[in-house]
């Protein structure tokens, strides 16, 4: 020891308070580095070490661009421009760079480091990861973003009933604006005879459970009820005590109308359904009738003929059959005479389904016949298939010629029953069955209302 | 016995009516619609009636109506089930389709005792 014996105790103070202050840095769980105003690393602390993975040996004397992406080093630049000129810089967010160039979300306070005339003789910075309050932030905001664009109503209340968060489709679900439900009770969406529903809803929320899609009525802001399937999950704080409750309201109104829709569906199935059956049952009934054997090959072919109406009939969505389609579907099986053996003329007629299966079965019975007897069993037969509408009345044609010469049939079977009776019946009109011996010539005449839809639908 | 059937499939109301002609009713009309049941109905009258519930784009519920004021009795045929009817058919006698024409005679005479022996 050198110089005066008071001088000595100065410096050692000056020493301890050092080693004091430097041990702060060493130890702190922030990093801390300090540098130069140029930006050469002069001090590195072990969280520096922890948190960039670097050595105090490798960074000492490095500049700090090395902690820094490239693309921020002007941004840097103008920081320590602004800190060595004496400007502190609190709290600035931005991203450094850890060893193997793993970016790190980061904190920085940066002060200037002044020796005892007052210069700026270097800059430090006090660097704290914030990657993770980040990460939180912005699951965060994913989360609120979520909620802000479902389109599910979701809200969240008390465990009184107090509206604390309106989103949009709760806006849009039930007309409320946000302003008008904050702070106001949930119970004004729930209809009176309801009412309990909510304190039921809110016990469970107490107890902890979670009501999942229960299907319910809520009253619309216009006044309008509105079908709902209701989530309600309570919501805990930190400590797991349940503090409120979140509540997912989904309109099924139109899964309602679906439910409702499907049901009238499978009725009309059902009604539908049984209405062939006893088709096929009158169909087999009227073949047999006074102890007959049935021709099963003519039913199969019968119920073929009911079959390709059905076709059609499905191809205009249940509605109508155009009546030319009818005809040409009955006459199918012979198809490539059509328009050479067999004239088909008429104009646009759209029929019932009632009626396009009375003619529809009236012209298979009439081309059956034609094959087995009339002008379609030779090669040179023709066949004058027409209709008209004159003002109310519509009329059909069915002439038969150069078929082998015809004679009228000994006795009635199911098929004349269906081309004059079941016709006659059921298109309320007169039917004249002729067997010269050119041809059979059959002629219908009705009002054209028994057999349109438009008719039909002006009656109504 | 006059008997009226409303029944919008033609070869079904056809069958039906030779079937009943067969047992000795006399078939009034067979009508495919409310309107023309209606005018069957104001231009014949009838004893009895059978009624299919369904005729296609309506239900025979006002036929039903207009004979329970009349006090004719009829029965009702459906491919429906019974929940499906209309409130109008609650009382009535229901057949369900398909079904024989026994079946449909017994339960006339069932539940018509008034019509005696056809």
């Amino acid at each position: 020891m050198h110089g005066k014996t008071g001088a000595s105790v100065t410096p050692s103070a000056l020493d301890d308070s050092a080693a004091y202050l430097a041990a702060i840095v060493a130890s702190s769980a922030d990093a801390i580095l300090g540098k130069t105003s140029a930006g050469l690393i002069r001090s590195w602390n072990a969280a520096c070490e922890r948190l960039f993975g670097r050595t105090a040996d490798e960074m000492i004397g490095q500049s700090v661009s090395e902690l820094i992406p490239p693309e921020l080093w002007e941004e840097e630049k103008a920081i320590l421009a602004r800190v060595a000129a004496g400007e502190p810089i609190e709290n600035h967010e931005t991203v450094w760079l850890a060893r193997a160039e793993r970016p790190i979300e980061v904190s920085i306070v940066f002060s200037p480091i002044r020796d005892s005339a007052g210069t700026v003789i270097g800059i430090s910075s006090i660097i704290r990861d914030i990657s993770q309050k980040k990460k939180a932030e912005r699951g965060a905001a994913m989360l609120a973003a979520i909620v802000t664009s479902t389109s599910d109503g979701v809200v969240s209340k008390t465990l009184d009933g107090i509206v604390t968060s309106w989103n949009q489709s709760a806006i849009r679900i039930l007309g409320y604006s946000e302003q008008e439900m904050l702070n106001q009770s949930i119970r004004r969406i729930i209809p009176p005879e309801r009412q309990a529903e909510e304190d039921r809803i809110l016990a469970a929320v107490v107890s902890g459970e979670i009501i999942d899609n229960f299907e319910t009525v809520r009253i619309r802001k216009d006044g309008a009820l509105i079908d709902v399937s209701v989530t309600v999950s309570p919501v805990r704080d930190p400590a797991g005590r349940v503090i409120g409750a979140s509540k997912i309201v989904r309109d099924i109104t139109d899964k309602r109308r679906t439910q409702q829709q499907l049901r009238d569906l499978l009725a009309e199935v059902n009604h539908r359904s049984k209405n062939l059956l006893s088709l096929v049952q009158a169909i087999a009934r009227q073949m047999t009738r006074q102890g007959k054997q049935l021709d099963l090959d003519r039913f199969l072919e019968r119920l073929q003929a009911i079959a390709s109406n059905q076709d059609l009939l499905i191809k205009n969505d249940w509605r109508f059959i155009l009546l030319s389609d009818l005809v040409r579907a009955q006459l199918r099986t012979f198809g490539d005479t059509v328009g050479d053996r067999i004239m088909i003329a008429g104009p646009h007629v759209e029929l019932t389904p009632e009626a396009a299966q009375s003619l529809g079965m009236a012209v298979h019975e009439l081309t059956t016949n034609a094959a087995k007897y009339g002008a379609l069993s030779n090669g040179e037969g023709r066949i004058d298939v027409g209709w008209t509408r004159d003002g109310d009345t519509f009329a059909m044609h069915w002439i038969e010629s150069g078929g082998p010469q015809v004679s009228p049939p000994e006795r009635t079977g199911f098929g004349s029953r269906v081309i004059s009776d079941m016709v006659k019946i059921s298109l309320e009109g007169t039917v004249e069955v002729l067997f010269p011996s050119s041809g059979l010539s059959w002629q219908v005449s009705c009002p054209l209302e028994r057999i349109t839809c438009s008719g039909r639908d002006a009656q109504r | 016995m006059r008997i009226l059937i409303v029944e919008d499939d033609p070869l079904i109301g056809f069958d039906l009516a030779v079937e009943l002609e067969d047992a000795g009713f006399a078939v009034v009309g067979v009508a495919p619609t409310v309107a023309k049941a209606r005018a069957l109905f104001e231009q014949h009258g009838c004893d009895v009636a059978i009624l299919d519930v369904n005729l296609g784009r309506e239900n025979s519920a006002p036929v039903a109506t207009m004979l329970a004021a009349a006090e004719v009795p009829f029965i009702a045929v459906t491919g429906y089930s019974v929940d499906q009817c209309p409130l109008e058919f609650a009382a009535a006698p229901l057949l369900s389709k398909p079904f024989q024409t026994m079946r449909l005679i017994a339960e006339l005479k069932r539940q018509l005792p008034q019509l005696g022996s056809v």
